[in-house]
C-alpha cells in the first residue's frame, strides 16, 4: 500500500512539476497566435522528454552516475568543458526566467512591483535550496503545481466548439496571418519547452539522491511514463484555453497575467487563487530544479561532492555554486530585464543545447559494461535514434529561423 | 555506488575508456574527485599504470592552450606549498573498478583532506553560513578520521619518475619510414586490474586516424547500439589499430610521439 502510495505520489510529482514558466509562456503565446495548429509538436516533445528521461534514469539508477558524469567520461575533458558551459547557460538563463516567473506570479497577487519581490524570491530559493530536504522540495511543489489542473476545468467551463478545436490540432496549417517560418521557429520553442535539459540533469541527479537501484526502475518508469505525458497534456490544455479566448480577438498574449487571465473570466475568484497558486508553484519548484541543475552538472564535471543527501557542509563547493549562480540570477533579473522575454529565449536556446546532453546518455544507455541486463531494448533504441535526428535538427535549425523570424516577431 | 553488472567484461581493461575522467568514490559513497589523469611509470621496458591522478595539476594539462595554463597556475598561487606536487592515489588503494572507481578509507581520507579548495570553501564560506551542518538526508557516514597533512601528503605523493597519461593519449603513431599512422586513443591492460594490486600492465595502445570519439566505445563492442549510431562510430573508426607493446620501438614523451615496428595491428574488434 506504501509503495502504490509512493508511485501515486510521483506521479502526482511529475504531473505538477512538469510545467515550468517555459511552458506557461511559450503554450499561451502559442495557442493565441497559432491556436492548436502546433499541437503535435507538444506531442513530439513530450514523447521525447520520456525516451530522454527514462534512460538518463535508468542510467542513474543501474550505475549510480548522473549526467555530467557520464558527458565528461564519455567526450572527455576538452569537450565536457564545452558542453558543460553550453549547458550551464542555457540553464542559467532558464533558472533567471523561473525566478523572474516567480516574481511576475506574486505581483499579480499582491500588486506589489515584481523588482520587489525578484531579491526575495532569490533569497528563498536559495533557503529551499540550502535547509529543505530534497524529498519534501519535489513533493511540495510538483503537488501544489497540479492546481494548473484549473486550465482544464476553465476549458470545459468556457464551452468551446470542440469541433473546431480539434480540427486545428488534427489537421494542423499555418494560420494565414502568419509566415511559415514563425510557424517553425514556434514549433522548435514549444520543442525546446518541452525537452528543457534541466530536466533532465535534474532528474537523474534526483535518482542519485534518492538512492534509486534497479529495483526502482518500475517507479522511475510510472513517474515518466504517465506522469510527464498528464503533465504535457496539462501545458495543453494552456495553449487551448489561449486558443479559445485569445486567437479569435486577434490578441497575442505577452505577459503571465494575460496567459492566467481566461480562468479567472470561465471561473471567478477560486478560479484565480488556482491559477496564482499553480504559477507560483510551477516557477518556484522549477527555480530550485534549475538552480540544483547547475549545482549538480558542475560539481559533476569536476568530481566534487553534490548532493542535499548530504549535510551543505560536506559539499562547500556544490553549495557555494548554488549560492553564486542565486546571486547571479538576481542580479541579472534586477537590471529590468523582462522575463517573459528570457523564458522566449531560454526554451530555444535549450532547443539547441538538447544534443550535446542526449547523445552521450544515449550511447552510455547502450553500454553492457555499465548497464548489464539494463541496456536499451529495441524499441528504447528505435525512438531513441528517431529522437537524435529529430534533437540535432531542431537544434542546426534554430538559429537560422531565430534570426530570419527576428525571434518570432 | 559502484556496481558492476557485467563482471565477465572485465578480463581487460582500457583505461581512457573505463577510468580515464571517471568518478572516484570512498567505502561510503563519497565523492572524491575525477581520474583526472594516470600515472605512468616506465620499468624496464615495460609500462606500468601506478596511480590515479587528481585535481587541477592533473586537469589542467588536458584542458586547451591558455584555459588549461590559468587553471594550474591558479592552483600553484593558491596551493599553501611553495613548490605543490599533483595529488596520485597509488593504484594498490583502488578497491573496484565500476562506473565509478572506488578507493579504500585510507585513500579516501586522505584526498578528503587534499582538496584545498573544498576546505577552504567550508571554513570561510558554508560553515558561516548558518544551518551549515544537519539537514541531509541521509545518516551521515562515520566520521572519517582526518589524517594530518603529512600522513596525506606521503600517501598521495607522486612518483619522482611518473609519467601522464595524457601525454601518450594523444601522442603521434609514426611507422616504418616515420609513416603517420594517426594517434594514441587508447591504453590497455590486458590482465585487468585486481584489487590491492600496485600496477598494472599496459600491453597494447591503440591509435586511431581520428581522435575523436574514440571513447564512445562502439569500435570496441560490437552490439552496442543503437545500430544506426554502431555503424557511424565504427565506420568512422575504421582504421583503428591495436599494437602490442613489444612492437612499440620508442616513447618521446617531450615530443608526443611514438615509434612502432611494423603497421599490421589488428582491429580492436578483430578478436571479438
Amino acid at each position: 500500500m506504501s509503495k502504490l502510495f509512493a508511485i501515486a505520489l510521483g506521479v502526482l510529482t511529475a504531473i505538477g512539476g512538469f510545467v515550468d514558466i517555459g511552458d506557461l509562456v511559450t503554450n499561451g503565446l502559442v495557442g493565441s497566435r497559432f491556436g492548436l495548429s502546433l499541437a503535435w509538436v507538444v506531442l513530439v516533445g513530450i514523447v521525447g522528454i520520456c525516451v530522454f528521461a527514462e534512460m538518463s534514469g535508468r542510467v542513474a539508477a543501474v550505475s549510480g552516475r548522473a549526467t555530467f558524469d557520464l558527458v565528461r567520461e564519455r567526450l572527455g575533458p576538452r569537450m565536457g568543458l564545452a558542453n558543460l558551459g553550453a549547458s550551464m547557460a542555457v540553464t542559467l538563463l532558464t533558472f533567471m526566467a523561473e525566478i523572474g516567473g516567480v516574481a511576475l506570479a506574486l505581483e499579480l497577487t499582491t500588486n506589489v512591483n515584481r523588482y520587489l519581490w525578484i531579491p526575495v524570491v532569490g533569497l528563498a530559493v536559495w533557503l529551499v535550496l540550502w535547509r529543505v530536504k530534497f524529498a519534501i522540495l519535489e513533493n511540495a511543489f510538483g503537488l501544489a503545481g497540479l492546481a494548473l489542473v484549473v486550465f482544464a476545468v476553465a476549458l470545459w467551463k468556457l464551452g468551446p466548439d470542440w469541433g473546431s478545436l480539434w480540427q486545428q490540432a488534427s489537421r494542423p496549417s499555418v494560420p494565414s496571418q502568419e509566415s511559415h517560418t514563425t510557424y517553425f521557429y514556434y514549433a522548435i520553442a514549444l520543442f525546446g519547452a518541452a525537452m528543457t535539459p534541466y530536466e533532465v540533469f535534474f532528474f537523474s541527479s534526483g535518482g542519485v539522491e534518492e538512492r534509486w537501484t534497479e529495483k526502482d526502475l518500475g517507479t522511475m518508469r510510472a513517474n515518466v511514463f504517465i506522469g510527464f505525458p498528464l503533465g504535457g497534456a496539462l501545458s495543453l490544455t494552456i495553449a487551448a484555453v489561449a486558443a479559445v479566448v485569445f486567437l479569435p480577438q486577434g490578441i497575442q498574449v505577452g505577459s503571465l497575467g494575460q496567459i492566467g487571465l481566461p480562468v479567472p473570466l470561465a471561473l471567478g475568484q477560486l478560479g484565480l487563487a488556482a491559477v496564482l497558486l499553480g504559477f507560483f508553484a510551477a516557477t518556484f519548484g522549477a527555480a530550485c530544479e534549475t538552480g540544483l541543475s547547475v549545482g549538480y552538472s558542475i560539481a559533476q564535471y569536476f568530481g566534487w561532492q553534490w548532493g542535499k543527501y548530504v549535510e551543505p557542509l560536506r559539499a562547500a563547493r556544490f553549495h557555494t555554486v548554488v549560492l553564486l549562480s542565486a546571486i547571479f540570477a538576481i542580479g541579472v533579473l534586477l537590471t529590468t530585464v523582462d522575463p517573459i522575454m528570457l523564458t522566449e529565449y531560454s526554451v530555444v536556446f535549450s532547443a539547441i543545447a538538447l544534443p550535446l546532453t542526449y547523445f552521450p546518455i544515449l550511447v552510455v544507455a547502450n553500454d553492457r559494461t555499465y548497464m548489464g541486463r539494463h541496456v536499451n531494448g529495441r524499441v528504447a533504441n528505435a525512438l531513441g535514434t528517431v529522437y537524435l535526428v529529430l534533437v540535432v535538427v531542431a537544434a542546426t535549425a534554430a538559429i537560422p529561423l531565430m534570426i530570419i523570424t527576428r525571434a518570432g516577431e | 555506488m559502484s556496481r558492476l553488472p557485467d563482471p565477465q567484461a572485465r578480463s581487460t581493461l582500457d583505461v581512457a575508456l573505463r577510468l580515464l575522467d571517471h568518478q572516484i568514490t570512498g567505502p561510503h559513497g563519497e565523492l572524491l574527485g575525477n581520474v583526472d589523469d594516470l600515472e605512468l611509470v616506465e620499468r624496464d621496458e615495460h609500462l606500468l599504470v601506478t596511480g590515479l591522478m587528481v585535481g587541477p595539476a592533473a586537469l589542467g594539462g588536458r584542458l586547451p592552450g591558455k584555459l588549461g595554463d590559468w587553471m594550474v597556475a591558479i592552483w600553484r598561487r593558491l596551493h599553501p606549498e611553495q613548490d605543490p606536487k599533483p595529488v596520485v592515489v597509488p593504484l594498490r588503494h583502488v578497491t573496484t573498478i565500476g562506473s565509478a572507481v572506488e578507493v579504500d578509507a585510507g585513500a579516501a581520507s586522505a584526498l578528503l583532506g587534499a582538496s584545498g579548495l573544498e576546505r577552504w570553501l567550508r571554513r570561510y564560506v558554508v560553515a558561516r553560513i548558518p544551518g551549515a551542518t544537519g539537514g541531509g538526508d541521509e545518516d551521515t557516514p562515520p566520521a572519517v578520521h582526518a589524517p594530518s597533512r603529512e600522513d596525506a601528503e606521503r600517501l598521495l605523493a607522486p612518483r619522482s619518475d611518473g609519467r601522464a597519461a595524457s601525454d601518450l593519449i594523444g601522442a603521434r603513431v609514426l611507422g616504418p619510414q616515420n609513416s603517420d599512422l594517426g594517434v594514441v586513443c587508447e591504453l590497455r591492460c590486458s590482465s585487468g586490474i585486481t584489487a590491492r594490486a600496485s600496477t598494472a600492465e599496459i600491453t597494447h595502445l591503440q591509435h586511431t586516424s581520428h581522435g575523436m570519439g574514440s571513447r564512445l566505445g562502439y569500435e570496441r563492442d560490437a552490439r552496442q547500439g543503437p545500430a544506426a549510431v554502431g555503424v557511424v562510430a565504427r565506420w568512422w573508426h575504421r582504421h583503428d589499430r591495436l599494437v602490442p607493446m613489444s612492437d612499440v620501438i620508442d616513447i618521446d614523451w617531450k615530443a608526443h610521439t611514438v615509434r612502432i615496428r611494423g603497421a599490421h595491428g589488428d582491429h580492436p574488434l578483430a578478436d571479438s
